[in-house]
């Protein structure tokens, strides 16, 4: 028992690590333009200030942002060492890790558009009030830090921002990251394999409180969770429970509220917490039933939230060693090298911290800032800081025509994919044909977003033939599980035959 | 290193352990006051009155049509003919698009299920024989949207067939 609770949780926390690795470093850089380039000032400019629009700037540049609930932690620690009002910090903090554009564009072409600008409509209310209230009940919660002094102009601005990333990774921001990730781990071992699996019916009047519950301490990245809506979307799960998972599992965790409460004490850390999660609650009651989607058929069960469950049953014979295997055996090439990159990162920074601590490498940094150079333009800091952060966006926005291929390209690999899982499950290769499964269902849903993103539209013909794949592909899977030969071996031919029809539909 | 001993001090200090503790447990608790115990693991059941395929489907909406128009009723054990007919809607596009069935055909299958829904709409909330004449009241619509189902069926009856009846 203790062997399957352990196993399962150190499993989950490399998979959340797995999928936090980019923005993270994402986050690590943002935090380092703030406080090297654009500076303190121009950082509260950039949130608002004292303004009224302190709290709607906040939201809008989290939703452009591409980080996750735990790549933001950098960047609220240089918000608060900034001076941002409290208020803007917490809006930031929960906008960020919800949407970004991938995430968007997804969530537009595979749930119901309407519910979305909702959600993101509701999501601007919650951080409005709570944001509002924590200004109002709490003003001059936020704590002006001097100034750095400039660094000098040239590549030194950009060691520069490298160095504040790196004193974050190996300092600061590491000890919430962990605690973020003890929630994921906490999830993992208090949640038996499958526990999730008809906890988010539509129509059950307990779906939102549960999933408001288990969203607390689970990490979601903005794509992950927004897949995961599409999801329950499509079964016909409840919308208030989505909205939960998208604000408080994709939005928060254990180490942003750790965060809170060391930067501002229990009492108002505790207050904050209530309230957002009071308004999470009214709201996610309030869009269940208008924004439930017509039509969709109810699945009876769910599978999109297994992976916040433990990965293993009471059945499985060694959790360990299948703990091991599947970190060593599904890990592809690219996610190890961002694991390593990330982890070269934290040591170094820790080196940096460790025999660095006076910061003398800054005070070089900061040598002859105002040496004129002869042929070069000089920028002032904080305009590269502003070109940085739109680059960043402009870079997201484009990451978007990577992260979904042109449909030829989808195709070529879903026809691989499919020769996968059909020949797997035609000889009984049940794990290879789990391990398919999965990367097939996501194909035939980024081919939809290809769609939308490359031609403005998708005809409700392409959209039901990927539907009728998917469906295809859970029974298919459910069988493969079982190890029902018979089956599994219909079910393949069935799949074959409706992946030959989506390829009919979108090849046109 | 400054900064992270700072840090780390900052969440060791004993109230901050102690809350974090507290949470901790007041949340493990909820959670496991909120879930029931582990479960089977689900199936996909097939309703017993799903139809067959399309054209078993379109037939089925015919009689169901028949017998909400002939007042009859039925024993308390038997699904509802107002579910029954709202889960044939609901199926309707999806089993004719589970076929070979071209998309300019199935837009008209999806059309008239649309607009069947949009008819259903109006006895959705109501009960007893009000709806039955909520559904009288539009059974002009109802027909014509019908007949174009059933026009898919026959029109395409080929693409219909299970596989090993079609020809290669």
């Amino acid at each position: 028992m203790i062997e399957m609770v352990l196993s399962g949780a150190v499993l989950r926390v490399f998979q959340a690590l797995l999928q936090a690795f980019p923005t993270i470093i994402v986050g690590l850089l943002v935090a380092g333009v703030f406080r090297r380039l654009l500076g303190y000032s121009a950082t509260r400019r950039l949130f608002g200030g004292n303004s009224w629009r302190a709290i709607p700037q906040a939201w809008a540049l989290g939703m452009l942002l591409p980080v996750c609930s735990l790549g933001v932690i950098p960047v609220i620690r240089e918000m608060r060492r900034a001076g941002v009002s409290g208020g803007a910090i917490l809006a930031f903090a929960l906008t960020a890790p919800l949407f970004n554009p991938i995430s968007i564009l997804y969530g537009l072409t595979l749930a119901d558009p309407i519910v979305i600008f909702a959600f993101s409509a509701c999501s601007l209310l919650v951080v409005t009030v709570v944001g509002v209230a924590w200004d109002r009940l709490y003003p001059g919660t936020d704590r002006e830090t001097p100034e750095l002094p400039p660094v000098a102009v040239g590549y030194k601005r950009m060691i520069a921002v490298a160095v504040a990333g790196l004193r974050e990774i190996g300092g600061g921001a590491t000890v919430p990251i962990a605690i973020g990730l003890v929630g994921v781990a906490l999830l993992a071992a208090v949640l038996p394999h499958g526990m999730l699996q008809s906890s988010a019916e539509g129509g059950d009047p307990w779906a939102p409180l549960v999933m408001t519950i288990v969203a607390i301490p689970a990490y979601a990245t903005p794509i992950t969770a927004m897949s995961q809506v599409a999801s329950m979307f499509q079964h016909g799960n409840s919308v208030g429970a989505a909205f939960s998972l998208l604000v408080l599992g994709a939005g928060a965790n254990l180490g942003i509220v750790a965060w809170m409460a060391v930067n501002y004490g229990w009492r108002r850390t505790s207050f904050w917490f209530t309230v957002l999660v009071a308004i999470v609650v009214a709201l996610a009651y309030g869009v269940d039933r208008p924004l439930h989607p017509r039509g969709a058929e109810p699945a009876g069960h769910t599978h999109a939230f297994d992976g916040y469950c433990c990965p293993y049953q009471e059945s499985t014979r060694s959790p360990a060693q299948a703990t091991v295997e599947t970190i060593f055996g599904k890990t592809l090439r690219h996610e190890w090298m961002g694991l390593g990159v990330l982890f070269l990162l934290a040591l170094t920074g820790f080196c940096l911290n460790r025999f660095d601590a006076t910061g003398r490498i800054e005070a070089w940094l900061e040598q002859s800032p105002d040496q004129k150079l002869k042929y070069d333009l000089v920028l002032p800091p904080a305009a590269l800081g502003a070109i940085s952060l739109a680059g960043l966006v402009a870079f997201s926005v484009f990451g978007c025509f990577l992260y979904y291929p042109p449909v030829e390209e989808i195709l070529a690999d879903l026809q691989a994919v499919n020769a996968e899982v059909v020949t797997a499950a035609n000889s009984q290769s049940w794990e290879h044909a789990l391990l398919w499964i999965p990367f097939y269902d996501d194909w035939t849903r980024k081919l939809q977003v290809s769609v939308v993103l490359r031609g403005g539209k998708i005809s409700e013909y392409q959209r039901m033939r990927a539907r009728i794949l998917r469906d295809k592909l859970e029974i298919l899977e459910h069988e493969v599980e079982d190890q029902e030969v018979e089956e599994s071996q219909k079910m393949a031919i069935e799949v074959q035959r409706s992946y030959r029809r989506l390829v009919a539909a979108y090849r046109k | 290193m400054i900064r992270a001993s700072r840090t780390l001090r900052a969440f060791s200090r004993p109230r901050t352990r102690r809350s974090l503790a507290s949470l901790g447990i007041l949340w493990t608790l909820i959670l496991a006051g909120c879930l029931q115990g582990p479960m089977e693991e689900p199936e996909h059941v097939t309703p017993a009155h799903r139809p067959v395929d399309y054209p078993a489907a379109v037939a089925r909406l015919d009689v169901l049509i028949q017998e909400i128009e002939s007042d009859s009723t039925r024993d308390a054990a038997t699904i509802d003919v107002f579910a029954e007919w709202t889960d044939l809607i609901r199926w309707l596009p999806d089993m004719a698009g589970d076929s070979d069935l071209k998309e300019p055909d199935w837009n008209r299958v999806n059309e008239a299920t649309r607009q069947l829904e949009q008819v259903g709409r109006a006895w959705e909330k109501l009960e007893g024989d009000s709806r039955r004449s909520a559904f009288r009241s539009s059974i002009k619509a109802i027909r014509e949207s019908w007949m174009t189902l059933d026009e898919v069926a026959r029109e395409h009856a080929a693409v219909f067939r299970p596989p090993q009846e079609q020809q290669p």
